[in-house]
């Protein structure tokens, strides 16, 4: 019986430890992946923000056929091999007339001519490359895709980042495994905030009380961020090494459910039109973007690509004949009959970004991540707090706290702040939304050494984060000239829902600022009052 | 905590948990792509051992971080690591 006891708390100071450790040792990037992460849940809406736009659903509302064909026409040959076309953030249809070949760094690519066509049909742009640079270089998403890559790999290059991402999702699931297992009274956790507690105490009890409400999300998006990190950096390749003795190319066409040879005689493609109206109209939805495969030629096949829609959890893909316009199958994700491997997958990415149930899913996903950025804070919190009373020398990991924790969000708002900025001065803001994070990071570190007192520093911080949230949506007005009268009227509801949870921040880091402020008055009233009894006992 | 910080390298249970368990999760992941069963779509035996890494390495990982019984632990992830790397050799060389 004793021995039975003296194995349980053995067990239990053992999961103590790891809990710790796992959150101390990687606990700081951990935040960082967390906070960009709860960002990234809303990279949509926040692409469409930082244009000012909302979408016109050009792929249904255009004449996509007659555009692919004029395009066709002025396109070498080789690249009409695959056709992606979509809407982007500034309402025009980007069409990506590509074929398949390695890029400079080895990995395989989607190399041919982009084209940015207006709704009426007018070329915008064109340019040739590789998709990824593209991509990489296309202003309209230079926001989201800075915030969305800060998440995916911590701006490390592949596969490293990726890596390093999916070891803090295992150490995530570590922390949240091991503090579920710790808990002894969960339901009794989950609402015990004791009332005449403060300071340590109370921080400890806000840790367990979130830690406790976000332990399913936590373990949910620990699992499935390391899936998504790991399977990109080095799963698949080497599944393609197992399984088909390292011919990725097998492996593509297993996953894409294509077949290898396919006939290229010429013959005239149907209508694409149509095609896409009657999947928008079998989802009663408008298509993420649509894929034209092997374009005027026997083998010409259309695929619609759908986002979760009412009722749906998983992205729905429709496949047509693009030579007659038959509508062919519903296809999995993975894959060309539906599997086990292809419906888990469908789930996964809904999943980790709640994008199930629009917008309701996403801010029920932000409010967990703020719970977990919370829950990540209080804990390392807890840790400097702890070894600050017994060892002066631990002063520095709570100055790294308040540096990571406010200097972080700081340096976000920095970026978009960055990205407006320059595009009212007509500068490249691929370049100066990551420019302006940096300089921001350099402000912080810079604060954060020069100023002593730990509470004056992390006011400043707070009243920086509040001043930004209050200053964005005018910044991104005085640069874009779209009011919140156009936003109501054009049905903006992206742009309406950030600029409210940027003042809605704003709010909270002021009252954040006024109880900091207050409480800081209290204690100097209290060592007044305590020096002067002290001197009237002398 | 506070005393050594390198004292865990000393440590029989941090080599099981961490570079053992990782090491044996990864055979594991790569020898499920030979026997797990692709089915009709052709792609499970390529999805599901991706999926099932992070629930294979957590569940090793918190065995060997809490049993009393070390050597069983050892035991286990040797008879794994033998089994998965068998199963590898014949994939490459049978």
């Amino acid at each position: 019986m004793a021995e039975n006891a003296s194995n349980i708390r053995s067990q239990a100071k053992a999961l103590l430890n790891l809990h710790s450790w796992s959150g101390i040792v990687l606990g700081m990037l951990l935040y960082a992946v967390i906070f960009t992460g709860t960002v990234a849940v809303i990279a949509d809406e926040i692409g469409e923000w930082s244009n000012s736009n909302y979408p016109k659903n050009l792929l249904i509302t255009t004449d996509v056929n007659n555009t692919v064909n004029q395009l066709a026409e002025i396109t070498p040959d080789q690249y009409l091999d695959e056709i992606s076309v979509y809407e982007n953030d500034r309402q025009q249809l980007v069409y990506f007339f590509h074929t398949h070949k390695l890029n400079p760094s080895g990995n395989m690519d989607e190399f041919g001519f982009q084209y940015k066509v207006s709704p009426k049909g007018e070329i915008i742009s064109q340019q040739q490359g590789f998709g990824s640079e593209l991509f990489a270089q296309d202003d309209t998403y230079a926001l989201s895709r800075f915030l969305v890559s800060i998440h995916t790999e911590l701006h490390i290059p592949s596969p490293w980042g990726l890596i390093l991402t999916g070891i803090l999702g295992l150490a995530m699931l570590i922390a949240s495994v091991s503090g579920f297992m710790m808990h002894r009274h969960l339901f009794t956790d989950m609402f015990s905030i004791r009332k005449q507690r403060d300071g340590k105490s109370l921080k400890r009890d806000s840790h367990t009380v979130a830690g406790t409400w976000s332990i399913p999300f936590a373990i949910l998006l620990a699992f499935t961020g390391s899936f998504f990190s790991f399977s990109d950096s080095f799963g698949l390749p080497a599944m393609g090494i197992v399984a088909f003795g390292g011919d990725q190319e097998a492996l593509m066409h297993t996953l894409v459910g294509e077949q290898q040879q396919k006939s290229e005689a010429p013959k005239d493609s149907a209508n694409l039109t149509l095609m896409i109206a009657d999947a928008a109209k079998r989802q009663s939805a408008v298509p993420a973007f649509i894929s034209i495969s092997h374009f005027a030629t026997e083998s010409a096949s259309l695929l619609t690509f759908f986002m979760p829609n009412e009722g749906e959890v998983g992205f729905e893909q429709l496949v047509y004949d693009a030579t007659n316009g038959d509508f062919i199958e519903y296809k999995p994700l993975v894959g060309t009959v539906p599997s086990a491997g292809s419906a888990i997958l469908s789930l996964i990415y809904p999943i980790h970004y709640g994008t199930f149930a629009g917008l309701f899913s996403k801010i029920i996903w932000v409010g967990l991540g703020i719970a977990t950025c919370y829950v990540t804070i209080t804990g390392l919190q807890l840790y400097a707090h702890r070894n600050e009373k017994g060892e002066q020398n631990w002063r520095w990991f709570s100055r790294l706290c308040t540096w990571g924790f406010l200097g972080l969000p700081l340096c976000s708002l920095s970026s978009a702040s960055g990205f407006f900025i320059s595009e009212t001065l007509a500068l490249n803001q691929s370049v100066w939304t990551p420019l302006s994070f940096l300089i921001a990071a350099a402000v912080v570190t810079v604060l954060t050494l020069a100023i002593k007192n730990i509470r004056l520093l992390s006011n400043v911080l707070l009243a920086s984060n509040g001043l930004f949230c209050l200053l964005l949506p005018f910044i991104r007005f005085s640069s874009s000239g779209v009011s919140w009268i156009d936003a109501i009227q054009y049905h903006m509801v992206s742009m309406i829902f950030i600029e409210c949870m940027l003042l809605a921040c704003s709010a909270l880091c002021f009252y954040r600022l006024y109880k900091s402020v207050q409480m800081t008055k209290k204690d100097s009233v209290i060592e007044n009052s305590t020096l002067s009894s002290q001197e009237a006992v002398q | 905590m506070n005393t050594s910080y390198l004292h865990f390298f000393k440590n029989k249970r941090f080599w099981l948990s961490g570079p053992a368990t990782l090491l044996v999760s990864l055979f594991f992941m790569f020898a499920m792509a030979v026997w797990f069963p692709p089915g009709i779509g052709n792609v499970n035996n390529i999805m599901m051992p991706l999926i099932m890494f992070p629930l294979i390495w957590a569940l090793l990982f918190f065995y060997t971080y809490l049993t009393t019984d070390l050597r069983k632990a050892q035991w286990l992830l040797v008879i794994l690591f033998i089994i998965n790397s068998l199963i590898l050799t014949f994939q490459f060389l049978g």
